[in-house]
């Protein structure tokens, strides 16, 4: 399952590798977040029969104990969007952004939406999230998710990031396409050097066009669910090469431990700066893998 | 195409669903109504008046289907609908599940004709047009469910 390759470039980066390699075997663990923009939490932990185990890194998410996610669809709090099915590590970007109901937020690779319509509630449905996504099938979904989960201070655009319009925001959520390593549990993925090297080269463009879109004070998060340091810290890096007023700052969220970036990968090395960058890998917390880096402009 | 509403149809959806849900017009402070061909959707200010508001797809969530009568949406009532208290239908576990799968109801009460209120348990599965005893079921396909309820 785990490309040969791939376990090569890894073995002296991710920290217990036996134990990584191994979770690749065991499913991963089912999340929710409670929607409260239709309920309480309390409300819901009093209606509910899922077996819930809080996050400890998010008030509103909780672990599906013995869960399937056939076993959380099934349910009315699921019909009735009181709770959404979504990974406990993809709720971590929108808690490094700390969206406020005041701000004006774009998340510039919106769809499905799990993110957006977490830092919708983030926000108690005030103020405005432009989400944007270029993939129309996938906008369906987003504008589906909005609907279902009762999301009104969302509003959705289509445009390729590197080509979208004029505009300044305080907040920014990138959450670019990438070669989905840590995914590799839930998709059947296809996997190549060549590949990472494709999206690095994406990812380079897209960081650079959101860069422009970011006013001086204002606040860039950058992640992936994978582990290539191409796509990760060497994207971070490439902006900070390219912009002097760009710096990145500590991350630090109460209930997880997170790994520091990389300061180096083969024969490239990476400002040490760039250890203020996190990664999550699958065996931590039985959740996907992550990379989020939080970057402020002076 | 997206269209701010005038006064005056802001105006009459509000009374409408006032009059209809006793649905006050207080629950929508601060947002905002627009509309496109097909339909009507709720949003907020901030959202309405942002610069890249007319290059956006949509916004908000959907409110009102303009048919004849103007139709409540699934999604706005389960937000909104907790505070109606007029035009609401109460249902028995076994049709609630015959409900959510997407079955019409014979009623078992009497009813206005018109847009009800689906609830079980206080909670709101959705919208059925009511029209000679049938509750005509509103649920759009993608939200039917063969959910069991306990
Ligand atoms: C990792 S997914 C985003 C997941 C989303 N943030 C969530 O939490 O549900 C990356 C998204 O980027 C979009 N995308 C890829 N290339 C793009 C481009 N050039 N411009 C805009 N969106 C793009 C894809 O359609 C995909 O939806």
């Amino acid at each position: 399952m785990i490309p040969k390759k791939l376990k090569q470039r890894y073995k002296k980066v991710i920290p217990n590798f036996e134990k990584f390699l191994s979770y690749h075997e065991k499913p991963q663990a089912v999340s929710v977040r409670v929607n409260t923009l239709k309920i309480r939490r309390q409300d819901l932990l009093e209606m509910t029969k899922l077996n819930l185990k809080p996050v400890s890194w998010y008030e509103n998410g909780f672990f599906v104990e013995g869960g399937y996610a056939a076993k959380v669809t099934n349910t009315l709090e699921y019909f009735l969007g009181y709770i959404y099915l979504q990974d406990a590590a993809s709720m971590l970007p929108p808690l490094v952004l700390e969206p406020s109901e005041t701000d004006r937020i774009l998340d510039l690779t919106a769809a499905p939406g799990s993110k957006t319509t977490q830092i919708s509630q983030m926000m108690n449905n005030k103020g405005c999230i432009i989400a944007n996504d270029n993939a129309y099938e996938r906008i369906k979904a987003l504008r589906g998710n909005m609907n279902k989960l009762g999301c009104m201070n969302i509003a959705v655009t289509r445009f390729d990031v590197r080509s979208f319009p004029d505009s300044r925001f305080d907040k920014i959520l990138l959450d670019v396409p990438c070669s989905l390593e840590g995914s590799m549990r839930k998709y059947f993925i296809k996997w190549s050097e060549r590949i990472i090297r494709g999206f690095a080269s994406l990812q380079k463009k897209m960081i650079s066009r959101a860069w422009q879109l970011l006013n001086p004070g204002g606040i860039l998060i950058y992640s992936t669910c994978t582990y290539a340091p191409e796509e990760n810290e060497g994207v971070v890096q490439f902006l900070l090469n390219n912009n002097e007023d760009a710096v990145l700052e500590p991350i630090k969220i109460k209930g997880i431990k997170l790994h520091s970036g990389l300061t180096k990968f083969r024969d490239t090395s990476f400002d040490a700066e760039l250890k203020k960058t996190v990664r999550l890998y699958i065996h931590d917390y039985n959740t996907s893998g992550f990379y989020i880096a939080k970057i402020r402009k002076k | 195409m997206k269209k701010r509403l005038s006064r005056k149809e802001r105006e009459s959806m509000l009374s409408y669903v006032r009059e209809r849900f006793d649905l006050g017009k207080e629950e929508f402070k601060g947002l905002a109504i627009f509309k496109t061909q097909k339909k009507i959707y709720i949003t907020t200010q901030e959202c309405l008046t942002d610069p890249l508001f007319a290059k956006a797809e949509t916004a908000g969530l959907a409110f009102l289907r303009p048919n004849k009568v103007l139709k409540p949406t699934t999604d706005f009532l389960q937000v909104f609908g907790k505070h109606a208290t007029k035009n609401c239908a109460e249902l028995s576990k076994e049709d609630a599940e015959r409900f959510m799968r997407g079955e019409d109801l014979d009623a078992r009460e009497e009813l206005n004709q018109g847009y009800i209120i689906i609830k079980h348990k206080g909670h709101i599965l959705g919208c059925a047009n009511f029209k000679e005893g049938t509750l005509k079921n509103q649920l759009p396909r993608s939200r039917r469910s063969r959910t069991k309820l306990d």
